[in-house]
């Protein structure tokens, strides 16, 4: 019987075979396991932006507001529409008379006109106060919020500001200024 | 003994096995491309939404925000708020310069308690009437009196338009006739207003902005190219992918040239057109 060189045997000669096949199941299953986190994520993030882009459909009907007038419209209308969307938001209200700041941090008047206290000037800065530049009010249904200073921006939230007319120079003025309204959402 | 059969069976095994790899390498590349581009339109009409919402939003403060608050506004030493645009670059103009004494913000703190930007500019265009005569411009002037509406939207979007200024976008505001204003065709270049010095722009293009010929006595009838109107018009002539917002702006004008009080109200629309911009790189 001639014994032929390099014959294992039946299963043998199958045996380099096995490596491609281990290879591609590895290869096709691992995407499909990348792809499926990689959609949630993305439906993920998109849900927030939706949920951001409805909540300031809310709190900007108006091209004008004062700090009772977003109070109510965050406990009648954003809360029960956040609980629909079932995304966690945090909505301030900034009074910015002397110009609308570019950098929370920047000392640089023309960048921020509202040094020293430029760290007020924050979205997420939570002190209320009656002063230009600083928070006048803000409304949240995340308990999680801390009760003052600056709250610490949630992973993967979607930031949006708007601009309002708001009393201005002071708080209970007749004249109206520039203010913002932010919107920041997340899950 | 072996058959020739058998030992083909081994390659045939090894094959197909290569084959299943480069199927499996072929279909995870089309799940990567997939996977890329999903979402991707979802995600565009959402920052649309957001970008139209906060023009709207600006639009809307406009008709609240009272001329007076706005005297404090400057330049802060930018081209487009402190320069004229001319066919050589920016030269030095006190008509356009927000930080100017006379010319700039400054001169709205002459117009104190509540009123608005609007009206300002609802005066500013209220000294003709377009359906009998020629169309009014965006000028600071009610005939021959000096109303700064068009400094006080210039003055009010400088700071409105701010997050979006500094993120690369230029915008463009303008005004112009309704569709249903009398005989003039709404809705068309020849519809525009046109400007009598500094537009209300942060653009510095001059394929889309009107070029000052004349030390701040130009009307810009076109862009600094003269091929078209200058504005939002150009911005879409030159290809440019606009986001663009308007209102129905109405305009009490009066006449009392026959001897009685002849009025009515001119429809307008103001616009704002937003665009993404490589002019700053």
């Amino acid at each position: 019987m001639k014994k032929l060189k390099g014959y294992i045997g039946p299963l043998g000669d199958d045996i380099p075979s096995i490596f491609p096949i281990v290879f591609a199941v590895l290869i096709f299953t691992g995407t499909i396991i990348y792809a499926n986190q990689l959609i949630s994520s993305k439906a993920k993030q998109l849900e927030i932006r939706e949920g951001a882009v409805s909540l300031s459909y809310l709190v900007t009907e108006t091209g004008f507001t004062k700090a009772e007038t977003l109070e109510k419209a965050c406990d009648e209308k954003v809360k029960p529409r956040a609980a629909s969307l079932s995304v966690k938001y945090l909505i301030t209200l900034k009074r910015f008379c002397d110009g609308i700041p570019i950098d929370f941090k920047s000392t640089a008047s023309e960048l921020n006109p509202y040094t020293p206290e430029t760290e007020k000037t924050s979205t997420f800065y939570i002190d209320k106060s009656t002063l230009a530049g600083e928070t006048w009010t803000w409304c949240s249904n995340d308990l999680e919020i801390p009760a003052s200073g600056l709250f610490e921006q949630p992973k993967d939230s979607v930031l949006m500001s708007f601009p309002v007319a708001v009393p201005c120079p002071d708080f209970d003025s007749f004249t109206n200024g520039l203010g913002v309204v932010n919107v920041v959402a997340w899950k | 003994m072996i058959s020739p059969g058998k030992k083909l069976r081994a390659q045939a095994a090894i094959i197909d096995a290569l084959i299943l790899l480069l199927v499996s390498i072929a279909a995870s590349m089309l799940i990567f491309n997939f996977v890329g581009t999903w979402g991707e339109d979802q995600d565009q009409v959402l920052r649309s939404a957001y970008v139209l919402n906060y023009m709207q939003s600006v639009s809307k403060a406009l008709y609240y925000v009272d001329s007076s608050t706005l005297s404090e506004i400057k330049s802060d030493e930018l081209d487009v708020y402190e320069k004229a645009l001319t066919a050589t670059g920016f030269e030095t103009n006190p008509q356009y310069d927000l930080s100017s004494p006379d010319y700039g913000c400054n001169q709205l703190k002459d117009y104190p308690g509540t009123l608005r930007v609007t009206d300002l500019m609802k005066r500013d265009l209220a000294d003709s009437d377009p359906e009998v005569g020629v169309k009014p411009t965006l000028d600071d002037q009610f005939g021959n009196a000096r109303v700064p509406g068009r400094t006080a939207v210039r003055c009010a979007l400088k700071e409105l338009m701010k997050p979006f200024a500094f993120s690369g976008y230029k915008y463009y505001f303008e005004a112009i006739l309704s569709q249903d204003a009398g005989s003039i065709s709404g809705g068309t270049p020849e519809a525009l207003v046109h400007y009598f010095g500094p537009e209300i722009t942060n653009s510095k293009d001059a394929e889309i902005v009107g070029v000052e010929t004349s030390s701040g006595s130009t009307i810009k009838q076109t862009n600094g190219k003269g091929t078209v109107v200058p504005g939002c018009f150009s911005a879409v002539d030159k290809g440019l992918q606009i986001l663009a917002v308007s209102s129905p702006f109405q305009v009490l004008y009066s006449d009392t040239s026959g001897g009685t009080l002849d009025s009515k109200f001119i429809k307008y629309k103001t616009r704002i057109c937003i665009w993404q911009s490589r002019e700053d790189v």
